[in-house]
């Protein structure tokens, strides 16, 4: 069988929304930059409890700081009521306007909440890609 | 450039544990098949709240999709060393490694008593029958892509 990569050597984890209970402000996740990406999958998971609806907002930006930030994708608040429920947004590099290299995702709940979100990016170079993982990715255990 | 499919049809999203208070009985992700797939990602994430000792993390091999199927653990963590909050634990496994006869994968997480806010989500890749997104789970609402 030809070699394949490790799913952890292939995709780093790159930002997250920690999973947070009854939340009511909006919640980011990390900002990370494309320089190094072809492509971001964020995963939005949503718990028990979604309050009247989540407003997702995938900003691309200029500077780590997000000034000057706009959206790339944009979901309705009425359209993310479904509890227990996974909503996946992916960004290509070359969808983002020119001079905007960062990315973040951005909820706004309405009512109290229950979520968390993953960010996963693939590599052109540099592997493994978890050197890029970040600092909170803990541990990878694998059974070959 | 050369031609690359979105993340979300090479990947299938197979298997979740929804954000939650973890304590009380073990957790157990979806139960699914690794019979047209290679490899297997589970993520977990943890949130502002981890009790002591930790979360005992174990990745089990199954026979079948039953509730009551036999399984063997194929990867496992200590609590005591799955005690960190805001962070992420990565578990892989290939199909080569799985035991002759098991089929199936299922993630079990068990806090113990004490409030504990986690999560896990699965994503498995395909050999074959792409896009990976046939194969997503139910709960998947919704996906949005910029190209």
């Amino acid at each position: 069988m030809a070699f394949c990569e490790r799913l952890s050597e292939q995709l780093a984890v790159i930002a997250t929304v920690d999973p947070t209970n009854a939340v009511t402000l909006i919640t980011a996740t990390d900002v990370f930059s494309m320089a190094m990406h072809r492509r971001a999958l964020f995963i939005l998971q949503t718990g028990a409890t979604v309050g009247t609806g989540i407003l997702c907002n995938i900003e691309e930006g200029p500077v780590v700081g997000m000034t000057g930030s706009a959206a790339i994708l944009t979901l309705a608040a009425t359209a993310v009521t479904a509890t227990d429920s996974q909503f996946l947004f992916e960004v290509s590099g070359e969808a983002m306007a020119a001079g905007n290299t960062f990315l973040r995702g951005r909820f706004t709940p309405t009512g109290a909440t229950i979520l968390s979100c993953v960010v996963l990016a693939d590599v052109e170079r540099y592997h493994p890609a978890s050197d890029r993982d970040l600092a909170s990715v803990v541990s990878i255990q694998a059974a070959n | 450039m050369a031609y690359c499919e979105r993340l979300t049809e090479q990947l299938g999203l197979v298997a979740t544990i929804d954000p939650a208070d973890i304590s009380g009985a073990p957790q157990n992700s979806d139960i699914f098949s690794m019979e047209l797939r290679r490899r297997a990602l589970f993520i977990l994430s943890t949130g502002a709240t981890v009790q002591a000792p930790g979360i005992l993390v174990q990745i089990r091999e199954a026979a079948d999709a039953a509730a009551t199927a036999t399984t063997a653990v194929i990867l496992t963590r200590a609590a005591t060393a799955c005690a960190a909050v805001a962070s992420q634990y990565l578990f892989e496994v290939t199909a080569e490694a799985m035991a002759a006869g098991y089929t199936y994968l299922v993630g079990t997480v068990d806090a113990g008593a004490g409030a504990t806010l986690a999560s896990m989500v699965v994503l498995a890749d395909v050999v074959r029958y792409h896009p990976a997104t046939d194969n997503d789970l139910a709960s998947m609402v919704a996906i949005q892509v910029a190209n």
